[in-house]
């Protein structure tokens, strides 16, 4: 038998994000993935019977799909010792003060409340298999806006789940899509009524606590025509010696006219595998926004997808990646263009380091009847060392002869040259070189509210200097 | 016979498995594999008959065993070893510099339907020479096509290798050159893919010596239902080791091609350079085109860059000649024939280059 | 050593060899600055003006093989370049370099609190930078814009005085800041430079063109041949090479 390699997590010290509370659950499954494991948590759930149906079949075919042939390499990630579903020891609450204490403080550290009160005009928690807090200024909810957890979803908007739910991903997507189908648990759903502005954005954050859980959180955004939205996805977890593992699913529905963007901070700890699947489908003149950050978690597989269904619609993505010591991170953007006139512009950064491997792996797809549209890829690639790696792996798929597809890519170092100008200006070679770093990816703060980019500085810094800068 | 090709041109590193890029699989490729071949033609210059040696036995001095790895498909590797109609070994001797072009013409016919040729080229130290390979069909019946080449270029020597293919509509060609870098030496690839209803080539190239330079230009025009499938690999592995890819194609009709380009950054490469670009033109709204440029890198101090661009010909280019009076057939010619003629004007040989332009030419009027 | 120093001297050069990747430019050069003077160095291409610009200002490549520099008194020749951008240094560029992602104004603001004594306020730093961007005819938008993206040949030299006047060093070491511009933009640049320097401040002026010297009065004038400095003088030196190229010197060496 083939020995497994052991577990290896790199050490840094990552502050906030590291805090473990102690594994307080009110119900939680044996490990491992049966049939038995699927049912208990739908009967968890108490779940409409279509939903359980749904989940046994996942199951079926996650045990026919092989793993993928390429990419980073998953073999020590083992299911039978993951934990699927664990359940905090409370129910969802409307109100801060009603969730436990150390949930709460851990939210709190990780600036959640505070973000909640001065910039987000909805906030989601949720706590290892279950949303802990959910809640929505009224303002919204008068107009319609629909933000709350999967679970309520399925039970009081259950005609539209049942209409979108792992429609745009499907379980035979891929293994662990269909994973996700059989054992997904949590997640935020959002319904934005046609015509309804939602100026500031809603943002739900996932913390995984247990060790050696899953997290198999599902959202499902629907914007109607002429909709606007900002969702902001951000998710951390404490380090632990074990392996946990993400499988996400995230669903978009972007209607006739209408703009979601949506915007991710991924900060999982290093003993994380993030086999997460986001797609979007945009319809007539609707626009897709990804704005993507991908800097924790052992091995990512990550690559948000956007279908542009509908003449004249339109993707942006601008991602960056900062692949540390011990870590293997492989993202990028898909787009499949199917009608005439849709446009996209990928934007993709990445970061080495410290033996880190960073993979840009992508897709542009021009469909038979993408007639008149346009794609631009960009992809810059930093390495600030020659123990790491970084690979760029781009695919230009081209049906129809109307297009017009370009796709540039550099890779390089900080050049000596500019750290010697910027230390003639004072600056030592150490901070020379982290804003050399933080130039590198400012499209991407750019494009976040301040406090996110903020969050994002403290995390490049804590990559650079392996403590909390 | 007919046999199934599995895993052709498999690409170095791989990605999305549903896109069916990461190679090539044939499922019914005729192979013709006792006959004989006996047009081959070997040009040497008289000038030059004294800096060559035809028949050396090479292993002597260079290790053959160094691409064992390296292969099209099992199946074509294994037709190759065994199958083996045409062999040759050119050995250009230190020192020197060759007057004129060595050209193999290898001409397909009714009594010659198969080539598979095996060559073997020791380019040593500071010689310098250009090499042509021709392939092509002198009838309508299938040619079967599989070539294994495998160029050592020594310190210091310069070569320029010319590789032609025009076989006709019906035929398959498989072509795998693997080439093998000294320490100052350089390489020049021009690579015409013309012909063949499938037409399969990689170049794999390896810079193992210090400041040894790959430069690899290749055109490509598909029409009709024809399969181009590329796949160029270079490595980088000694220091300041310099390469670049650059591809003009265009597709026409019901053309598919999967273009793979990578360029490889091995530890211990540094202050290396790479550049990979490829540009095609699509004419028909039927072609698939596949890009897949790869830039893999595990070295930090080297400069790499790629670029693809895919589309129709530039509306204002065409615009800009049709103003001064060219019609739209003809300004989409002129544009295309540019798009090439940088690269075709590289070849030496005046006829050659003639007999190419021409081909095209007559092409993209129509008159398949 | 130190007590043969006067109070006035701000920059001794003694002796000073410097290697490029195994190539000996600079081979005995020696060269004393007082506080308030201005300098010219002027030689033919690879005589190592730029080889003294960078090894002034501890660039890595530039290895000092023998000899020292002091500054302010003190053996400055292991400072880093940072270290020694604080002690008052300054270099513009001949070839600044772009650093997408970082504006002007950041960049600008970092580097002056990193560099001066006194801390200065948001306010007061953006009321400087927009006077010393006047002053150099900068259009204030380039405040915003990241470090050298983009920016013309002409555009990079304005930035580079822009840099000098805000960090206000005690010694500038303009290395060409004149190529490469029209004759109004030496104008405005020299003026630039001309604020500067005051009974404190010292400038050193690599050129080999005269331009610049029509608005900025050097102290000292040194011819920079293979290495060494031929031979010294004012600024009818400047004159005299114009009329007899650097030939003439050469046998000085």
């Amino acid at each position: 038998m083939e020995k497994r390699k052991k577990t290896y997590v790199h050490d840094v010290d990552r502050g906030v994000y590291d805090i473990k509370n102690e594994v307080k659950f009110r119900y939680k499954v044996k490990s491992g993935l049966d049939e038995n494991v699927v049912k208990d948590i739908s009967k968890q759930k108490n779940e409409p019977e279509w939903m359980t149906e749904f989940r046994l079949n996942s199951l079926k075919i996650y045990n026919e799909i092989k793993l993928p042939e390429w990419g980073p390499d998953i073999s020590d990630l083992n299911i039978d010792k993951i934990i699927t579903y664990i359940r905090p020891n409370t129910n969802m609450q409307g109100s801060w003060d009603k969730v436990p204490e150390d949930i709460k403080n851990t939210f709190d550290k990780l600036g959640i409340q505070k973000a909640e009160k001065h910039s987000l005009a909805g906030v989601g928690a949720q706590y290892d298999s279950e949303v802990v807090y959910h809640n929505i200024k009224e303002d919204l909810i008068k107009q319609g806006v629909v933000y709350t957890d999967m679970e309520t979803a399925v039970k009081e908007y259950e005609p539209m789940v049942k209409e979108y739910f792992m429609k745009c991903v499907e379980p035979d997507d891929h293994k662990f899509a269909a994973l996700h189908g059989a054992v997904w648990s949590g997640g935020s759903f959002v319904y934005v009524p046609k015509g309804v502005q939602v100026d500031i954005p809603l943002q739900s954050y996932f913390r995984l606590n247990a060790p050696g859980a899953g997290q198999f959180e599902h959202t499902l955004i629907i914007v109607d025509e002429g909709a606007k939205l900002h969702f902001i996805e951000g998710c951390s977890a404490p380090k632990y010696s074990v392996n946990n593992l993400h499988a996400g699913c995230v669903e978009l529905f972007v209607k006739k006219d209408a703009t979601l963007r949506y915007s991710t901070i991924e900060n999982w700890s290093k003993n994380m595998y993030n086999l997460n699947t986001k797609r979007a489908i945009v319809e007539e003149n609707a626009t897709i926004e990804w704005v993507s950050g991908s800097f924790g978690s052992k091995v990512s597989m990550l690559y948000p997808t956007s279908v542009l269904k509908g003449k004249g619609a339109k993707c942006e993505y601008t991602g960056v990646t900062f692949a540390g010591e011990g870590q293997n991170l492989d993202t990028g953007a898909q787009v499949v263009h199917l009608a005439e006139h849709t446009y996209s512009t990928i934007s993709s950064k990445s970061i080495s380091k410290s033996g880190g491997v960073a993979t840009y792996r992508g897709l542009v797809r021009m469909g038979k009847n993408a007639r008149h549209s346009k794609s631009t890829v960009s992809c810059e690639s930093l390495m600030l060392d020659d123990i790491s790696k970084s690979d760029t792996i781009p695919v230009l798929d081209i049906l129809n002869d109307e297009v017009d597809v370009g796709h540039e890519a550099k890779i390089g170092r900080i050049s000596d040259e500019t750290i010697f100008y910027l230390m003639s200006r004072g600056i030592s070679e150490k901070e020379a070189k982290a804003m050399i770093v933080r130039g590198f990816v400012e499209p991407m703060s750019k494009e976040l509210p301040l406090e996110y980019a903020v969050e994002m500085n403290n995390l490049i810094n804590i990559e650079l200097e392996g403590t909390v800068g | 016979m007919n046999i199934k090709l599995n895993k052709v041109n498999e690409i170095p590193v791989k990605t999305y498995r549903w896109l069916k890029v990461n190679e090539l699989n044939l499922s019914e490729v005729e192979v013709i594999l006792d006959t004989e071949y006996k047009a081959h033609t070997l040009r040497v210059s008289d000038n030059d008959l004294d800096k060559v040696e035809l028949n050396r036995d090479l292993s002597e001095v260079m290790d053959l065993n160094k691409f064992k790895d390296v292969r099209l498909s099992e199946e074509l590797k294994d037709i190759s070893e065994k199958n083996a109609n045409s062999k040759s070994c050119l050995y250009i001797k230190a020192d020197k510099k060759l007057e004129e072009p060595i050209i193999f013409n290898y001409e397909l016919n009714n009594d010659n339907p198969s080539l598979i040729d095996n060559n073997i080229i020791f380019a040593d130290k500071n010689c310098e020479s250009t090499i042509i390979f021709k392939y092509s069909s002198k009838t309508n019946e299938y040619n079967f096509h599989n070539c294994l080449s495998k160029i050592y270029i020594a310190e210091g020597a310069k070569v320029k290798l010319i590789k032609v293919q025009n076989l006709n509509d019906a035929s398959n060609h498989f072509d795998l050159n693997l080439i093998h870098l000294e320490r100052d030496s350089k390489l020049d690839i021009i690579s015409v893919e013309i012909g063949s209803k499938n037409s399969c080539t990689q170049y794999n190239s390896v810079l193992e010596g210090e400041n040894s330079n790959c430069d690899l230009k290749s055109v490509y025009y598909a029409d009709k239902d024809r399969i181009i499938d590329i796949n160029y690999i270079i490595n980088h592995i000694a220091r300041r080791t310099n390469s670049s890819i650059d591809a003009k194609g265009v597709l026409d009709n019901t053309a598919k091609k999967v273009f793979r380009g990578t360029i490889d950054f091995k530890k211990g490469a540094i202050k290396s350079e790479a550049k990979e670009s490829e540009h095609v033109i699509l004419l028909s709204d039927k072609v698939k085109s596949d890009s897949i440029p790869l830039l893999l890198c595990s070295e930090d101090d080297v400069v790499g860059s790629h670029s693809a661009s895919v589309g129709k010909i530039d509306e204002y280019k065409l615009f800009y000649l049709m103003s001064r009076g060219f019609n739209e057939k003809e300004a989409k010619k002129l544009i295309i024939e540019g798009s090439f003629s940088n690269i075709i004007n590289e070849i030496s040989d005046e006829d050659l280059k003639e007999e190419i332009m021409d081909n095209i030419k007559r092409r993209l009027e129509g008159d398949k | 050593m130190k007590g043969d120093f006067k109070v006035n001297t701000l920059l001794e050069i003694n002796n000073l060899h410097t290697k490029v990747e195994d190539m000996q430019i600079l081979k005995g050069l020696n060269l004393k600055i007082n506080e308030g003077e201005v300098h010219v160095i002027m030689g033919p291409n690879g005589a190592g003006k730029s080889t003294l610009a960078n090894t002034l200002m501890a660039h890595p490549k530039y290895t000092i093989t023998e000899g020292n520099i002091i500054f302010e008194g003190e053996e400055i020749n292991n400072l880093k370049a940072d270290e020694r951008a604080k002690r008052g240094i300054f270099l513009s560029f001949q070839y600044p370099e772009e650093v997408p992602g970082i504006t002007v104004e950041n960049f600008l603001r970092t580097s002056k609190s990193l560099t001066s004594a006194n801390p200065i306020s948001i306010l007061n730093f953006r009321r400087l930078l927009k006077e010393k961007m006047a002053l150099l005819k900068m259009d204030e938008s380039y405040a915003k814009r990241y470090l050298n993206v983009g920016f013309s040949g002409g555009e990079k030299k304005k930035n580079e005085v822009l840099q000098m006047a805000i960090l206000e060093p005690k010694l500038a070491i303009l290395d060409e800041t004149d190529s490469g511009l029209d004759v109004d933009a030496i104008k405005t640049v020299s003026e630039g430079v001309g604020l500067l320097s005051d009974s404190k401040r010292s400038i050193i002026i690599i050129t080999h063109h005269n331009k610049i010297l029509q608005y900025l009065k050097p102290d000292y004038v040194h011819i920079l041949i293979d290495g060494k400095i031929v031979k010294t003088g004012t600024s009818e030196l400047v004159h005299e090479v114009e009329k007899n190229g650097y030939e003439a010197y050469k046998n000085l060496n």
